[in-house]
């Protein structure tokens, strides 16, 4: 649905973005995730068809967005990094426009609007001025203009900014709400839960580049061959740590106190197996056993620092 | 074709729902009661003693005297009126970063000028029209020339196009409404600078020209009751110019920056 190739932005000497090649399928949820500057607003605002690449091509539907750009907008629902919205218009009146001029067809427009603000729970303000709400409800009514063309492709540029826990559940029920209708879905954030909770596929970019582009679980194998295993035994002996270190696919042994271990193992299955029989064989009285995998968090810092540090030398 | 009606529709909204447009059209019907009272005045007082002076107003009547005076009056308001009024109109947009909606919105750069050009225009013509309620009243006890009077009105109708599609322009290159205002408002002076300057030019032949260029010329010329097609045409075109620069500028947003 979305193909973008050698996509290069200049700003002037700085490089925002360079050589990003990258694609989202019909029906995914992609999650855009790099720290502050990275270049998620400036690729999103490429591939909307605001402004012009400094080089590379950016296919839409199948539709170049450079040469047609009018196919490619109408299929485009946008929520810039600042709401575009009027400060001077009512809710519902703002919604109107924006379907018309995204050419929503006029039979279909009051029954879009309603689905915009009934998604963002704005029904019941749908009368306010827009320069009289807050900064949350300005951003609600963000995401109801990208959602009111009931557009095919969903473009956020972190969406749940600035909204409350509630409001962020809600927005995040909405997005996984849109896979089912099989919408297709780029968001950028820096918040790690929220790809978490929404996206199949993360895309992590830092300083301009791609440094990973998998799925959740995908990522979690990729950084380390090994998998981390937290157990808690009652009456650990002097042998005990032997034992498990016997065992073929253990890497690691340490003792972290109070019959507490960390292990580390190979990434299989067969061997979490083996360690846990064998511990209970062990007759060392199990308490905890779990495995400790590496957040997102720690796979974000590892990437996006380590090309940090690179730079720096 | 579409397109540019909603965006026209929207444009003359938020004219007549921002409450610039009613100070400053409140202001402008006020300075022009006063100047059509005056001027009013002096004609009644000139006709009163009946000292006309048949060589400097070969053709005094109510129109050489109190009409034409009162549309040059409209038109010398609307060089500041309506850049005021004009400034927010791209400006505004891209200070607010609703333009970014225009621009991801399947339009084209020059429906989204037209478009607002055509909303402003119709507001900035509504200004025009109230002020049509001086002479319609005093139509009620004289005799008007109501050939001249509709010329010099659509002489107005032509320079507030022509001020409103300069006032675009001039919103369009800056995201301040101030520096929109002040430039719109030197750009309308320099039009009228050009006609002052055809009365100093040297030679015929430049004289000819600065005064076919000269907005106020031809003002001038509406205002005598002549409906040139020249006029016509050089407003015309005039206005399609600063169109045609206002959708340049929109377009190369999307390349700039
Ligand atoms: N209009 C601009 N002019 C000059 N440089 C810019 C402009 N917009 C962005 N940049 C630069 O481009 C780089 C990428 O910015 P971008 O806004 O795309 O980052 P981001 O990933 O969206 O960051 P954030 O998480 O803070 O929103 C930054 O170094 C930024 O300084
Ligand atoms: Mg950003």
């Amino acid at each position: 649905m979305i193909e973008v190739q050698g996509l290069t932005k200049s700003y002037g000497n700085n490089l925002a973005i360079n050589k990003l090649n990258f694609s989202v399928k019909k029906g995914e949820v992609v999650g855009f995730l790099g720290p502050n500057g990275a270049g998620k607003s400036t690729t999103m605002k490429i591939v909307t068809g605001f402004m012009a690449p400094t080089s590379g091509s950016v296919e839409v539907a199948g539709f170049d967005v450079f040469e047609k750009p009018i196919e490619v907008k109408k299929r485009i629902g946008y929520l810039p990094e600042t709401p575009p919205l009027y400060m001077d218009m009512r809710i519902r009146k703002y919604l109107e426009y924006v379907a018309e001029i995204k050419m929503v067809d006029r039979a279909s427009i009051q029954k879009n609007v309603a689905y915009a603000l009934e998604k963002t729970d704005l029904s019941d303000v749908q009368n306010r001025l827009i320069g009289n709400l807050s900064k949350g409800f300005k951003q609600r009514v963000g995401i109801a203009q990208a959602l009111v063309s009931d557009p095919e492709i969903l473009i956020l540029d972190e969406p749940t900014v600035g909204l409350d826990p509630n409001q962020v559940l809600e927005i995040r029920d909405l997005i996984t709400g849109l896979k089912e209708t099989h919408h297709t879905v780029l968001l950028s954030t820096h918040i790690l839960s929220e790809v978490q909770a929404t996206c199949e596929r993360i895309i992590i970019i830092n300083k301009g580049e791609i440094v990973a582009e998998d799925t959740l679980e995908g990522l979690n194998q990729k950084m380390s061959g090994t998998r981390q295993m937290k157990i808690r035994v009652r009456r650990p002996d002097g042998s005990f740590e032997g034992k498990i270190k016997g065992i073929s696919g253990v890497k690691e042994v340490s003792s972290v106190g109070m019959g507490e271990f960390a292990i580390e193992i190979d990434r299989n299955d067969d061997v979490q197996e083996e360690l846990a029989q064998m511990i209970i064989q062990s007759g060392a009285g199990l308490m905890e056993f779990r495995s400790d995998t590496k957040s997102l968090e720690d796979i974000f810092i590892q990437l996006t620092g380590k090309s940090q540090s690179e730079v720096n030398i | 074709m579409k397109s540019v009606w909603v965006i026209a529709k929207k444009e003359f909204r938020s004219f007549l729902s921002s409450p610039g447009f009613y100070v400053l059209a409140g202001v402008f019907l006020l300075i022009l009661s006063f100047s059509y009272i005056s001027m009013f005045q002096a004609f009644a007082n000139a006709v009163q003693k009946g000292n006309f002076n048949p060589f400097n107003a070969p053709e005094m009547n109510l129109h050489n005297g109190v009409f034409m005076g009162f549309i040059h009056w409209i038109n010398l308001l609307f060089i500041f009126v309506v850049p005021a009024l004009m400034g927010r109109v791209f400006a505004d947009e891209k200070r607010m970063r609703s333009f970014d909606l225009l621009m991801t919105s399947p339009l084209t750069s020059t429906q989204i000028v037209l478009g607002k050009f055509i909303g402003a225009v119709l507001a900035i013509w509504l200004m025009v029209l109230i002020s049509s309620i001086y002479p319609i009243s005093a139509s009620l006890f004289a005799e008007l020339q109501w050939g001249k009077l509709f010329t010099g009105y659509m002489g107005l109708f032509f320079v507030a196009a022509i001020y409103t599609a300069a006032g675009m322009f001039c919103s369009s290159i800056t995201e301040s409404v101030v520096l929109a205002t002040i430039f719109g408002v030197i750009l309308n002076l320099g039009f009228w600078i050009v006609a002052w300057m055809s009365v100093h030019a040297e030679s015929e032949l430049a004289m000819t020209i600065v005064e076919h260029i000269s907005v106020g010329q031809h003002m001038e010329l509406f205002n005598k009751g002549l409906l040139e097609s020249a006029s016509v045409v050089f407003c015309l075109s005039l206005i399609a110019f600063f169109c045609f620069l206002s959708e340049r500028i929109v377009e190369s947003a999307r390349w700039r920056s």
